[in-house]
């Protein structure tokens, strides 16, 4: 099992996930986060530090979202690891509550 | 801050302390041995309201430091009559360590059977226990889950626990929220049921606040770098503690017909107990390997193991199961073991212990060795208390007294762990020393060459592994770190000064493990126990075991004798 990156995370990126994970397996694009799933240790610390309620354990991520499972794995080979805290998108707040954002994806 | 808990069972008052710096990381199995010799309670009766219930996580409880989330269990052991601490993965030290609880004590004993809830915002309730008695564990944890929901975990007393059988413990769930992980000996099930406690249910919530956390992730992210870098560990991560069964076998230390050989099969490969066997028909059949039973852990030694349609028969299938309850039986087969495994789980109980008691009742001519039919019907018995199961759950001593048994595998009353000290002998000196009763837990150096070594040099070796493991249990950590923890004090000690704004230096470990184990050796002492009482049973000393015609060694005026010049007493 692996932890995955959702939606809600598309023009947010707080990136507080980051500070808790103990193998670096956050993988950080422009507007979007995703994590490794064969880094993943699947301690699941990192999903009540989300403000913006993202992350979810790949068993529970909700239908309509399951498409995030395989985008998680494909950008984790593409994208740098994060590996500390930055500042969240300038307008995180304004997005936060948004959903059905993939759209707005940008790799 | 951390809050510890204390509750009143009585009037169900409750009273917070607040844990600063040095008392949250001075857990576990430190914890528990101060509070018991200072509070008195060696001269209790175990089963008895008098004697407390604590619960203790470890100072980095609800992180995701790899193999430090265990929760120790303490009291004074209904089995023993000594002191008790009995630790345990999962996620309940987990759950605590979230809701920023250092631990809780439960005193007293209620008048009705209860269970507790502690939510994250602190909120501690009491609520009507009877819809879960006498149902088994899984079932109880389905329960729980659909009234609280997925983000708790929970402390369980089983069945047995419930009639205070001496071979119950107490099951926390997995990071699946199986009820398998368990602090298993000594009876701590029992003292559970003995103040009508049927289950604690703690939320998890998030990472508790440190003295300075980013350094804390740091320690954390070195720490696992550094397990990565282990063959030990790998061969844990792939093969789980079944490996250990390839190795007690090859050198004939493994327990098989209730002692009375040390090999199963001098066949490598025709031993189906060990971890290279178990590892191929699990993967072969769809089961899994490198399960974490803390939430981080990245030693996984824990498996899912499957029958021959990928249904799961148990989780985890471990070492000392397949010793005890396996060869020690006269079992042959990790089918065998893993369906028993799997009923003895749903009631809760020790595997060390039954293994051992159904041994016993093998040695007597209730049954030939290696029937497995009779263990299930046994463990049946147990599961429904009817008179032969009551009389069963009182573990190997008693059962071994009742019947006139003479071969009876226990020190201080608890069974021996799965390894023959005539072998493996500094395990056995461990095990003979503890306070805790026979338990390889307490110093496990099974691979140490003992052959031509006097005992004053076992003894060193052994109580280096003791006070390492007495250090470890104190902070929450699986031993089976070892490697890494042993070999790099600074960084404990670090993550330690950092997680709690201590300023310790690299010798708290040392100094910790060795307090440790004095203060349980007192607490012992005034329970009336002597060193006669580490003595091992006659028939290892008088009977030769195959295929090494190893007899043991050492007996306890000499080991004590050591043991104490080491110590300078």
């Amino acid at each position: 099992m692996t932890f995955v990156v959702t939606d809600a995370c598309i023009r947010c990126r707080y990136t507080d996930c980051v500070d808790v994970c103990p193998v670096d397996c956050f993988h950080a694009g422009p507007n979007f986060l995703v994590i490794d799933p064969e880094g993943c240790v699947d301690c699941g610390v990192c999903v009540p530090e989300c403000p913006a309620e993202a992350i979810y354990a790949e068993a529970d991520v909700p239908e309509g979202q399951r498409e995030f499972i395989a985008l998680n794995a494909e950008l984790a080979g593409q994208w740098p690891v994060l590996d500390a805290r930055e500042a969240p998108l300038p307008d995180a707040e304004e997005w936060k509550a948004v959903r059905h954002k993939l759209q707005h994806l940008q790799r | 801050m951390r809050k510890y808990l204390h509750i009143k069972l009585s009037d169900r008052s409750i009273s917070a302390q607040e844990f600063h710096g040095e008392q949250i990381v001075r857990a576990g199995r430190y914890f528990i041995a101060r509070t018991l010799l200072e509070g008195g309670v060696a001269a209790v009766d175990p089963l008895g309201p008098e004697n407390p219930l604590i619960f203790s996580a470890g100072p980095f409880a609800g992180t995701n430091f790899s193999n430090a989330n265990r929760l120790s269990v303490g009291c004074k052991s209904p089995l023993t009559g000594g002191i008790k601490e009995s630790n345990a993965g999962g996620t309940f030290g987990f759950a605590l360590g979230q809701s920023e609880l250092a631990g809780l004590t439960l005193h007293g004993a209620s008048s009705e059977w209860t269970l507790i809830r502690i939510t994250k915002e602190g909120l501690v309730t009491f609520e009507d226990a009877q819809p879960y008695l006498g149902r088994g564990n899984e079932e109880c944890a389905r329960m729980l889950f659909d009234k609280y929901g997925k983000k708790i975990s929970y402390a369980l007393c089983g069945p047995v626990g419930e009639r205070l059988g001496l071979i119950a413990g107490i099951a926390f769930a997995d990071t699946d929220g199986r009820p398998s992980r368990l602090a298993a000996r000594g009876g701590v099930g029992a003292v559970m049921g003995a103040k009508r406690i049927k289950a604690i249910v703690v939320d998890q919530h998030k990472m508790p606040p440190f003295h300075d956390r980013k350094k804390v992730m740091g320690a954390v992210r070195e720490y696992g770098a550094r397990l990565g870098r282990e063959q030990a560990i790998d061969n844990f991560k792939r093969f789980g503690t079944a490996t250990v069964g390839d190795f007690t076998n090859y050198v004939g230390g493994l327990p098989v017909r209730n002692f009375s050989v040390g090999q199963l099969t001098a066949d490598r490969d025709a031993f189906k107990l060990g971890g290279a066997h178990i590892r191929e028909r699990n993967l072969g059949r769809g089961g899994q390997t490198a399960h974490a039973c803390m939430p981080g852990c990245m030693i996984e030694c824990s498996n899912v193991y499957v029958d021959a349609q990928g249904k799961e028969l148990v989780s985890p299938l471990e070492y000392e199961t397949l010793g005890l309850m396996g060869s020690n039986c006269g079992l042959e087969d990790p089918d065998d073991v893993a369906r028993l495994n799997g009923a003895v789980n749903d009631m809760g109980v020790d595997t060390i212990e039954v293994g051992a008691t159904l041994g016993v009742l093998m040695e007597a001519g209730h049954a030939a060795f290696g029937d497995a039919d009779y263990m299930m019907a046994a463990l049946e018995d147990i599961r429904r208390g009817n008179e032969r199961g009551r009389l069963l759950a009182e573990g190997a001593d008693r059962v071994g007294k009742h019947l006139g048994v003479a071969r009876v595998p226990v020190i201080k009353r608890q069974a021996i762990s799965a390894y023959d000290p005539r072998v493996i002998e500094v395990t056995g000196i461990s095990m003979m020393l503890t306070a805790q009763g026979a338990d390889h837990t307490a110093g496990n150096l099974p691979a140490y060459g003992c052959k031509d070594k006097t005992t004053a040099e076992l003894v060193a070796a052994s109580l280096g592994a003791q006070v390492a493991a007495a250090a470890a249990d104190s902070l929450g950590l699986c031993v089976f770190g070892r490697s890494v923890t042993d070999t790099n004090p600074e960084l404990i000690v670090g993550a330690l000064n950092d997680a709690h704004g201590t300023n310790l230096d690299a010798s708290f470990l040392q100094t910790l493990g060795r307090e440790v184990l004095e203060l349980e050796w007192a607490f012992n002492r005034a329970a009336g126990f002597t060193e006669a009482d580490d003595e091992l049973p006659a028939f290892f000393y008088e009977e030769a075991l195959r295929p090494t015609g190893n007899t043991a060694r050492h007996g306890s005026q000499a080991v004590n004798r050591c043991l104490r010049e080491l110590l300078g007493h």
